[in-house]
């Protein structure tokens, strides 16, 4: 008796371990990818929920709440200062990134050829500027384009041209961000044109030569359609970060976007409602309409970048 | 089984979750003060650049056997992390430096401070200014965020070889005798700008601000009311800052640009109205114009400009020995010391006729007795009443003004803007 009883126990509890252990493949596996999941979810998915609650109170973070419902979004939209910003915003944007985006391109065919020597040095020369400290550089770009001292207008006197004052207009405002934008990333989209440029493969092209297709015709012929991923990927990463446009603005501009606000963007406009007037709700507001502005722009964008293959 | 298997995962990330908000709660609890290994008090402490009073606040901890850590960032960062970390609950250091600005933003909450008429600072009343130690305390007079640091009393910095060039006096008693009124002054700038072609103030709006702060009241009235609109005072000092535009008397420079740095060491503006804790900046950004410089007084009487207090937070563990260093740190005889040491002007009047302090003269500006000048000048500042939205108002009519400097606007049309940017910020 005492044996059987035993032995069950022993059977059961060896099915028991059984299913033990394929559990405990599941839970070493949730435990794998644990971390990342639970610092996603206290820094990256809280904040954002958080930020959804609070864009419909009034809130100073000091003070209490106020829940005053969609009177954030409703004050955002008939908010002159905000339609500035989006404004301010898509200008820097157009004039930063599509010369960007072609420059890269030549930068990056021109990398690839088989004449360039040292082309790990070009390589590195051209990524360079996307390491550099953002507020040093804005600080020197700020430097540049000072209209007393600026060494910009310095170059323009030689060719009679007066002083720019390039902080108060506001094509002068977004025409300097815009360089501060450029000059960063556009080694930056080079690289990874780069990349794709060099997993071409090269019979392509001899193929295309022996047809008689001459270097122009090969490039908008094969090479543009081969790497259209990527650049449909360097399009939307540079609309994500351009929509989001922040440090140089507030370097060059001050934190309210200068006197008639022509540096004013719209995470700049963020961040002032936020740290300087102290409206959080209001800000948090700006944060979520332009999430929706991100994602609508970027599926536009996408939507014309994928028309290149017929180009 | 599974159930209970599932159940089992649950708990296990649960855990891993407690686990890394302990983690993270130890970190944000360290930051504000706590203990040492050796059971030492240790003090952590928010200051800006430029505050002068690191040696004091180390020499302190020394002689009373404490820690201190102090963290210096950016001004505005200050008060931004400032407010965060009250917000948040944790994270606050147990003494932390705020711009009378700021203290005004504070005051609408205090219960974030600890309450320092509770930790005595009753007595300590009769040693300070009276206007200063009340911008720092809550309208109904029951609460005190902070102890008074410096005060921003204006003078008139002048170059002396601008002046020279232009067929003025040069002494510093003679030019104070010269620019009597607003008018003289700008009578003075038509005549540096027709023999010299320089300008005579680096900006506009550093104009309009001291003007606006010479009538005793600004934005506010006694009563917290915004008086924008009817107080003339203002219209006046917008119309001073308009004419000097108008006649090319300022700059396009930016204060706190680099050009303003350059500006100020080549002499491109003859007069910097600078209150008291801008020596040390012009001494920094300016060095190789040592000895150029001199200071005068202002026109109509001077104002106050700035100026900070030294606050304990709520979240502080350690409010007595918090109290105890800033009551030592910001006694007389120790802002005397900041002073000699820094230039940042002492807001206890109990040594204004110290001799000690009254010989303090500055070789940057040509030997001037720096304690002489600006102590007269503190006696005729007229206490000023910031509000909550200060900050607010004081850029929409700054960018006004710069809206006409830059040649954007006509003097009017820009008023009639900032009003309107004015209405919409007041009705939310």
């Amino acid at each position: 008796m005492e044996t059987k009883v035993a032995a069950e126990k022993r059977q059961g509890m060896s099915t028991k371990k059984q299913l033990k252990q394929s559990v405990r493949d599941h839970i070493s596996g949730y435990l794998y990818i644990s971390p990342y999941f639970i610092l996603y979810g206290i820094f990256g998915l809280f904040p954002i929920v958080y930020t959804a609650f609070i864009s419909f109170y009034k809130w100073d973070i000091l003070g209490t709440k106020e829940f005053i419902g969609f009177q954030n979004y409703q004050s955002l939209f008939t908010d002159p200062t905000f339609w500035q910003a989006l404004g301010n915003t898509f200008s820097i944007w157009v004039i930063s990134t599509i010369p960007q985006l072609f420059l890269a391109l030549i930068l990056a065919f021109i990398l690839n050829q088989a004449f360039i020597k040292g082309r790990e040095f070009f390589r590195l020369a051209v990524f360079l500027p996307n390491i550099t400290s953002l507020v040093a550089v804005s600080i020197i770009f700020g430097a540049i384009f000072g209209e007393q001292y600026g060494i910009l207008n310095y170059f323009l006197s030689f060719f009679g041209i007066e002083p720019i004052n390039w902080k108060a207009s506001y094509l002068g405002t977004h025409f300097a961000i815009s360089s501060m934008v450029m000059w960063r990333w556009t080694g930056y989209n080079a690289v990874i044109y780069l990349a794709a440029l060099q997993s071409i493969p090269k019979d392509l092209y001899e193929a295309a030569k022996i047809d008689g297709a001459n270097k122009i015709q090969q490039f908008f012929m094969i090479t543009i359609p081969m790497i259209r991923p990527m650049i449909i990927f360097t399009v939307i990463l540079s609309t994500i970060g351009g929509m989001q446009i922040f440090t140089e603005p507030l370097m060059f501009s001050g934190a309210g976007g200068g006197a008639s606000k022509q540096g004013l963007t719209l995470t700049l406009y963020l961040y002032e409602e936020a740290f300087v007037r102290n409206s959080f709700g209001y800000a948090s507001a700006i944060a979520w309409v332009l999430f929706v502005i991100i994602v609508l722009f970027s599926v536009i964008n996408l939507f014309i970048t994928r028309r290149i293959q017929s180009a | 089984m599974v159930k209970q298997h599932r159940m089992k995962v649950f708990f296990i990330m649960l855990f891993c979750f407690f686990l890394l908000v302990g983690v993270a709660g130890c970190k944000a609890r360290d930051a504000s003060g706590g203990e040492t290994k050796d059971g030492k008090v240790k003090l952590t402490i928010w200051l800006w650049p430029g505050m002068g009073i690191e040696d004091q606040i180390k020499q302190y901890a020394k002689e009373n056997n404490i820690d201190v850590d102090i963290q210096i960032s950016e001004f505005n960062d200050v008060h931004n992390n400032l407010t965060t970390a009250l917000a948040a609950g944790s994270g606050a250091p147990d003494i932390s430096a705020v711009e009378v600005k700021g203290i005004d933003k504070m005051k609408a909450n205090p219960e974030h401070f600890h309450n320092l008429y509770d930790l005595g600072a009753k007595e300590l009343k009769g040693d300070y200014l009276e206007w200063k130690w009340k911008q720092a305390e809550t309208i109904d007079g029951k609460y005190l965020l902070g102890l008074p640091t410096d005060i921003g009393p204006q003078a008139m910095a002048y170059r002396v070889d601008v002046f020279e060039q232009a067929g003025l006096p040069t002494d510093r008693e003679e030019v104070s005798k010269l620019i009597q009124t607003w008018d003289d002054y700008i009578k003075v700038g038509e005549q540096i700008k027709a023999k010299t072609g320089k300008a005579l103030i680096d900006s506009p709006n550093a104009l309009y601000s001291v003007i606006e702060g010479q009538s005793g009241e600004k934005y506010y009235d006694q009563k917290g009311n915004i008086i924008v609109k009817e107080n003339k005072n203002i219209k006046r000092a917008y119309d001073y800052a308009m004419k000097i535009i108008d006649k090319g008397l300022a700059t396009k420079v930016d204060q706190w640009s680099s050009e303003w740095g350059t500006g100020m060491t080549k002499g491109d503006f003859a007069t910097l109205l600078a209150p008291a804790w801008m020596m040390t900046f012009m001494k920094e950004n300016a060095p190789d114009a040592a000895g150029k410089w001199d200071l005068a007084q202002i026109p109509e009487g001077s104002g106050n400009q700035g100026g900070s207090f030294l606050t304990i937070p709520k979240q502080s563990k350690h409010p007595e020995e918090a109290f105890k260093l800033i009551k030592w740190l910001l006694s007389p005889e120790q802002q005397l010391v900041t002073f000699k040491e820094s230039g940042n002007f002492p807001s206890t009047p109990g040594i204004y006729e110290n001799e000690d302090f009254q010989s303090v003269t500055s070789d940057y500006f040509n030997g001037a007795p720096t304690a002489k000048i600006y102590g007269e000048a503190a006696k005729r500042v007229k206490p000023v009443l910031e509000g909550p939205k200060s900050i607010q108002i004081e850029q929409i009519i700054g960018d006004a003004i710069k809206r006409v400097r830059d040649g954007k606007s006509t003097p009017e049309k820009s008023w009639n803007t900032a009003m309107k940017q004015l209405d919409r910020e007041l009705s939310r």
